[in-house]
């Protein structure tokens, strides 16, 4: 399963890339087109990874609601491809997390600044992970890492069972309200492969969010993890995340 | 019951039910698993597609330029250039497909420019911020500052 | 919307900081009555194994009985998963396209052949020289019934009745190790869990293995006393001691497993340990500590213990029994709510818990109330059409 280089693959995808293309040019705004430079999606030629730069974020939660509003995730606050956490620390206490509707919202200041040592914001999304544990689980093949390192769900094909949710240790899954069947981030599948940033990237005002193919060492991702020492959530799990952590703190998991 | 049964006759009914169920599991798997399955991996080949064509929102970044050119070339050259046009006006892919059809968003007031300019202790320290309760309560943010080329009202310096 | 509702509901009710997507708790009551109903199944089966494989002639009694009760409860263990899935008209794809590292997906296959190779096979080869004797006896519906049944064949020779019993004990011998696998199984999908520290225990398939054993046997127990009872016939006591002995030594052994996965947790006290006490102490006080330890496993062990070293009375032992094979059926409810629930309530970010109200669920009570009597229905059912009882059969 984990080799997909294969011939009938690369037939198949030409077709299907081509059919895609054809589909686009009548339904697809031309000038967007051109703009993107787009010239045929390979599967094979990419590994999409994403990098947080925790030091940028100032909790605007633009992200959050660009997310909801690009791939039409439920209103309200129990669904969330992607959210926005608050960390306080206080001398001596417990750290204190919030994340008032997944941050869509902004934050308000901080009411109790007594004792603050650090305050900060934390971007969660699915990790996409290498071991995705929540693949491993899946009992009919409802969701899948694609060839290009992206962890999907199969909607027509899920059976709402929820053990993937179970078995996700980062919450990265919800069960959706209406189609029943198990939703979460796919790095706007819909728009890497015409050569577009995932929506919350492109939102993101900061530059928090940094996303490319690992396969291009000049891609923004590649250019991330070479200049910053970066870190993935729970690595003792051994999912291998690919979303990239820098200025994480310890009390982040 | 005129000839003798062998012992083993219910066996071999027993047996014949038996392949008739595993063959009937068979018959069935092969009509109800989408042919397309298995193609990559243990899954539907064709929900990649399906997840590349699912339908998009927001228009790519710069998608405005070719239209609203003033506006961009000022943006694209202030302190403002990081942040999205579609940040502040809301998803547009539909307007650049038809003009008519949706109308870009404009923030009015205080309340969207405070989501990342409000004083907030938890921000970047270096990020700028204001404290509303303090600067200019009573006025809108855009009567000083143009918000497709923010910089210190003249004088403030 | 129900659900969206009942999460509104829920959500002042978040203590600490828990992941937005964390609100809803995913596998509620119907998930819980999963692993008891399949403990069920399996623990009596391994009752029917020992008069069987094992010879231990003292449970002969309740051989037929053990079968029919499990093949009761086995018929309904797969409503409540279907019952909770979001899809369950795609159900049918766990058999057509299984993953096969997924632990759900090969419990289809398991369920289906602990269900028809084992257990259909074993109970049809135990009754078939009935059932070409009732077909000639009965009349009606029924004996079309055992007419289908026999499969055209009324053969019960000698030669064919020894053919029989060898066949039927080989399958019994499978069939141990099916049980086992059976509610090993159960126990691996939430020990294999590593995203979640409260489930993901190595000990999870052989604690559920030993409570599907106490559960099962304390089961057939009471339908045991309780049937011959309606029937006014005499319980054999030398029948229930021997069931009542072995019900108190895996009882012990379960309980040492549990206790010992317990002190390991609370030993090596992993970065999950603060969440995971706090839990205990509060949240599954009430449930654990009182429901599954004391009520559901102390008391039981001790009435058992009791009537064995002090040698009760016949009268006495029997309400000993009654008593605690009641009390140990709830205990192990108990022991499985804690885990199914338990290991939902507390965040994976282990800074705060979700609650799981079941005056909040809505139509899911129902549905579990009634699977969980149904089993009794059908046991009815199957001891109307085909008599367990030795005194009238042999």
């Amino acid at each position: 399963m984990a080799d997909m280089n294969n011939l009938s693959r690369r037939e198949f995808l030409g077709l299907s890339l081509k059919s895609i293309m054809a589909l686009m040019a009548l339904g697809f705004p031309k000038k967007l087109l051109a703009m993107t430079g787009l010239d045929g999606y390979k599967m094979e030629e990419h590994l999409w990874g994403y990098g947080i730069d925790v030091d940028k974020c100032i909790g605007c939660g633009r992200c959050v609601d660009a997310c909801k509003v690009e791939n039409n995730v439920p209103d309200e606050p129990f669904f969330f491809r992607t959210w926005v956490e608050r960390y306080a620390e206080r001398k001596g206490e417990k750290v204190e997390v919030d994340s008032p509707n997944g941050g869509r919202d902004g934050f308000p200041d901080l009411k109790n600044k007594k004792e603050l040592v650090k305050s900060f914001f934390v971007p969660k999304i699915c990790n996409h992970c290498e071991h995705p544990p929540c693949v491993q689980v899946c009992p009919v093949g409802a969701t899948y890492k694609s060839p290009d390192g992206v962890v999907l769900v199969d909607p027509g094909y899920c059976i709402g069972c929820r053990y993937c949710i179970q078995a996700c240790p980062y919450g990265a899954r919800y069960l959706h309200p209406k189609k029943h069947v198990a939703d979460k981030c796919t790095f706007c599948y819909q728009r890497i492969t015409k050569g577009l940033e995932p929506a919350c990237v492109q939102a993101c005002p900061t530059k928090t969010r940094i996303f490319g193919n690992l396969k291009d060492g000049n891609s923004p991702i590649n250019k991330f993890i070479k200049a910053k020492k970066v870190l993935v959530l729970k690595p003792d799990l051994g999912t291998r995340p690919k979303i990239f952590y820098s200025g994480i703190d310890k009390e982040v998991r | 019951m005129s000839k003798p049964i062998s012992d083993y006759e219910h066996i071999k009914r027993l047996l014949i039910i038996i392949v008739m169920v595993v063959a009937g599991f068979i018959a069935a798997r092969t009509m109800f698993v989408p042919k397309d399955f298995g193609e990559y991996g243990h899954y539907r080949g064709g929900s990649l597609e399906e997840n590349m064509s699912r339908p998009l929102n927001y228009a790519g970044s710069g998608a405005c330029a070719d239209c609203h050119e003033n506006k961009h070339t000022l943006w694209s050259k202030s302190k403002h250039k990081t942040v999205n046009c579609q940040t502040c006006h809301g998803a547009l892919l539909k307007h650049t497909e038809d003009p008519t059809s949706i109308k870009p968003r404009k923030p009015a007031g205080r309340d969207f420019c405070l989501l990342c300019h409000g004083k907030n202790v938890s921000k970047p320290t270096h990020f700028p911020q204001i404290d509303p309760g303090s600067h200019n309560p009573d006025l809108n943010c855009a009567d000083c500052h143009n918000p497709h080329e923010p910089k210190p009202p003249a004088g403030d310096g | 919307m129900e659900i969206i509702e009942m999460l509104y509901k829920l959500l002042p009710l978040v203590q600490g900081f828990i992941y937005p997507n964390e609100i809803e708790l995913h596998w509620g009551l119907l998930i819980v009555l999963y692993p008891y109903i399949t403990g069920l199944v399996a623990g009596a089966f391994i009752l029917a194994s020992l008069a069987r494989v094992f010879n231990v002639s003292e449970v002969k009694p309740t051989y037929r009985l053990s079968l029919l009760t499990a093949l009761a409860f086995l018929l309904v263990a797969t409503l409540p998963l279907l019952a909770h899935l979001g899809h369950p008209e795609r159900a049918f794809e766990i058999f057509f396209t299984p993953k096969l590292d997924s632990a759900m997906a090969m419990f289809g296959f398991v369920y289906a052949w602990y269900l028809m190779a084992v257990l259909l096979l074993e109970i049809w080869f135990d009754y078939r020289a009935d059932f070409v004797m009732w077909s000639k006896t009965e009349r009606g519906l029924k004996k079309w019934f055992y007419k289908i049944l026999t499969l055209g064949v009324n053969n019960i020779s000698a030669g064919a009745l020894e053919l029989d019993e060898k066949i039927g004990r080989a399958i019994t011998v499978i069939g141990i190790p099916s049980a086992f696998l059976l509610h090993g199984y159960v126990g691996f999908i939430f020990g294999s869990v590593k995203a979640n520290p409260w489930w993901s225990t190595p000990l999870m398939p052989i604690i559920f293995l030993m409570s599907a054993m106490v559960s099962g046997i304390a089961a057939v127990m009471l339908i045991y006393m309780v049937t011959q009872w309606l029937r006014r016939k005499i319980i054999d006591m030398k029948c229930l001691d021997t069931i009542g002995l072995y019900l108190f030594n895996i009882f012990v052994i379960d309980f040492s497993l549990e206790m010992l996965d317990l002190i390991h947790r609370i030993y090596e006290a992993e970065e999950s340990f603060d969440i995971i006490s706090l839990m205990m102490r509060s949240n599954l006080f009430w449930t654990q500590f009182v429901g599954q330890i004391l009520v559901g496993t102390l008391v039981p062990i001790s009435l058992l213990g009791i009537s064995f070293f002090f040698s009760a009375k016949p009268g006495a032992r029997k309400k000993l029994y009654f008593i605690s094979s009641i009390l140990t059926l709830l205990g192990i409810f108990a022991m499985r709510w804690n885990v199914v629930v338990g290991g939902q309530l507390f965040s994976k970010s282990f800074l705060g818990f979700t609650t799981y109200k079941l005056n909040l669920i809505g139509a899911e009570a129902y549905i579990a109330a009634a699977i969980a009597v149904l089993p009794l229905f059908i046991l009815a059912a199957l001891l109307y059409l085909l008599p367990p009882w030795e005194e009238e059969n042999r």
